[in-house]
């Protein structure tokens, strides 16, 4: 009984310990909050484009493969987040396994861009990307790395050049619209004022998007704020956490005529899936996708729900057809914990396999 | 033992798991989102107003609007991509090719490179003979050609990127048009529909 009783004591006084070190933890990330640097592997421009510019990443690999991986990111991320911080960047991871990485660098769009069409993405700034990238490697067929609408863009891409895809990677990406969950609700024709929102605003701001995805999880930032307050004696979890708000925090604008298209045929009239989607005049089949076809799908995605990614095994007439559902969700499958041990290795080797 | 951090993590998971159920089922309630639809689109014609008025008084003051300055760094944006499309159509004709098959992958040049040589060498010996003079003097008067007009696209965008840094030559033209009437653009819904390949 006194022994339980003085256990319970020690228990309390150790809780109110690391309590006053929190306390002064908070003060100080609060006066000082740490510096994070984000996508510190070398690269170099190697195209430019208005404001999009295409990025080669330098490797210190002795072999590399001949088969080039160029990395496709949303238009609304930036080009760091698959590069984040040391020990979390998955471009350094295919790097050093030998893989030669090229990405997308979409920039910040203007008010000038506002009218840049989808069509343009996909048919002019990444076809010479593309292009760019067969020129500089030498080879005649190319990686295609899609993450999320990225990974859509890619998808579309592949569909209208399937010669030139080798492999298609798409990391939890969208493809049956209807399936896309709550963000599919909340662009639903009825309650949705697209056009006015568009012809308003122009570019549709980060904070309109960031505010959507809160939605899909109002209470995240509660327990966000509660595990911050429970590990922030970590220094590398304080780290991590910092790298991974800058990334979730720090979107750009999406153009206005490009979200328009992409919420309207889409999101609302799902047209990829049933194969009516056009792009520059051109219909998209997907059955068109040939290349060895690898979809990596986060089984608690709340922004890209399974099923919306999964059916694109189905849609594609590939030979080497391959879907894999894996732990974590819309961010963390690649850079939590556990992608390190999980997702990279799974994307490495069966990139590795094919790029010879 | 339970300790106190132990007890925590549980009563807020407890929490957590009791009120995201709550959420979900009111965040997806149609009449909510019926609502949220039309706040948004109330703010936004409100939000459109506000931004005519501005551009009316911009107008009126002999400025131009954002409107009118946006479109002209669309159309140089325009102008630009033109210009990248020229410089670089070499290696792009290149790549089409090799993905056509007309032209084989660097890795397979290799055994080419003999035939290419042969080719080189007579070449040479042919290029005493008028036929092959006048093939390298019509392909020179094409490329000075080309070179023409990548100067007036040099020209034009110099033109347009002066003429945006300077506001008063704006407000300029907008004042030898008339008040009320700045620099008016047509829509730029076309602006980016040309297609590769073409000037």
């Amino acid at each position: 009984m006194w022994e339980a009783l003085n256990s319970s004591q020690e228990s309390v006084w150790r809780e109110v310990q690391d309590n006053i070190r929190r306390a002064e933890r908070w003060g100080e990330l609060c006066l000082r909050p740490p510096r994070v640097e984000v996508g510190i592997t070398p690269k170099e421009v190697v195209y430019r484009e208005n404001k999009a510019s295409l990025y080669h990443y330098r490797g210190e690999a002795h072999e590399v493969k001949p088969i080039p991986v160029l990395i496709v990111y949303a238009l609304i991320n930036r080009l760091y987040i698959l590069d984040l911080i040391p020990g979390r960047s998955f471009v350094q991871h295919l790097l050093s396994n030998g893989l030669d990485v090229y990405a997308v660098d979409w920039g910040t769009p203007g008010d000038e861009d506002r009218s840049i069409p989808l069509d343009y993405y996909i048919e002019g700034y990444l076809d010479r990307m593309v292009k760019k990238v067969m020129a500089l490697s030498g080879a005649r067929q190319i990686s295609l790395f899609g993450y999320c609408m990225g990974g859509t863009l890619a998808a579309i891409h592949a569909a209208l050049h399937p010669e030139r895809v080798r492999n298609l990677v798409l990391l939890t990406t969208p493809i049956n619209f209807e399936e896309a969950g709550y963000l599919a609700r909340a662009v639903d024709k009825e309650y949705f004022p697209l056009d006015a929102l568009v012809d308003a605003l122009g570019n549709i701001p980060p904070w309109f998007m960031q505010a959507g995805f809160k939605t899909l999880n109002p209470l995240g930032d509660v327990a966000k704020v509660y595990n911050f307050c429970k590990n922030m004696l970590d220094e590398s979890f304080v780290e991590n956490f910092f790298a991974m708000e800058k990334w979730v925090n720090d979107n750009v604008p999406f153009p206005g005529e490009a979200y328009r298209k992409f919420i309207r045929e889409l999101y609302q009239e799902n047209l990829l899936y049933q194969g009516k989607f056009t792009v520059d005049g051109q219909r998209v089949d997907l059955k068109r996708i040939n290349g060895a076809h690898l979809s990596v799908v986060a089984s608690e995605d709340t922004i890209v729900p399974p099923k919306a990614a999964l059916c694109m095994k189905e849609l594609i007439s590939s030979q080497d057809n391959q879907a894999v559902l894996l732990p974590g969700g819309h961010v963390g499958v690649i850079v939590g914990g556990r992608a390190l041990k999980t997702t990279w290795p799974r994307i490495t080797e069966w990139l590795l396999e094919r790029s010879e | 033992m339970i300790t106190w951090m132990e007890l925590s993590d549980q009563y807020f998971q407890w929490w957590q798991d009791a009120a995201s159920s709550y959420v979900d089922w009111f965040k997806d309630q149609p009449v909510l989102l019926k609502a949220w639809g039309a706040f948004l689109d109330q703010s936004l014609q409100m939000k459109r107003i506000t931004d005519q008025a501005l551009d009316e008084f911009w107008r009126a003051v002999r400025l131009a609007c954002r409107e009118e300055i946006t479109r002209l760094h669309e159309r140089l944006n325009v102008l630009e991509s033109h210009l990248v499309e020229l410089k670089e159509r070499d290696w792009a004709e290149e790549v089409d090719k090799r993905i056509a098959g007309k032209v084989v992958a660097p890795e397979d040049l290799k055994p080419l490179r003999k035939t290419l040589d042969a080719m080189e060498k007579q070449i040479a010996e042919a290029s005493a003979g008028a036929g092959v003079r006048e093939g390298i003097a019509s392909l020179e008067a094409r490329l000075g050609e080309l070179l023409g007009e990548l100067e007036e696209i040099k020209e034009i965008v110099h033109r347009y990127s002066s003429y945006l840094d300077a506001q008063p030559a704006i407000s300029k033209v907008a004042r030898r048009r008339g008040p009320g009437r700045g620099l008016q653009m047509r829509p730029s819904k076309k602006l980016f529909s040309f297609r590769r390949g073409r000037r």
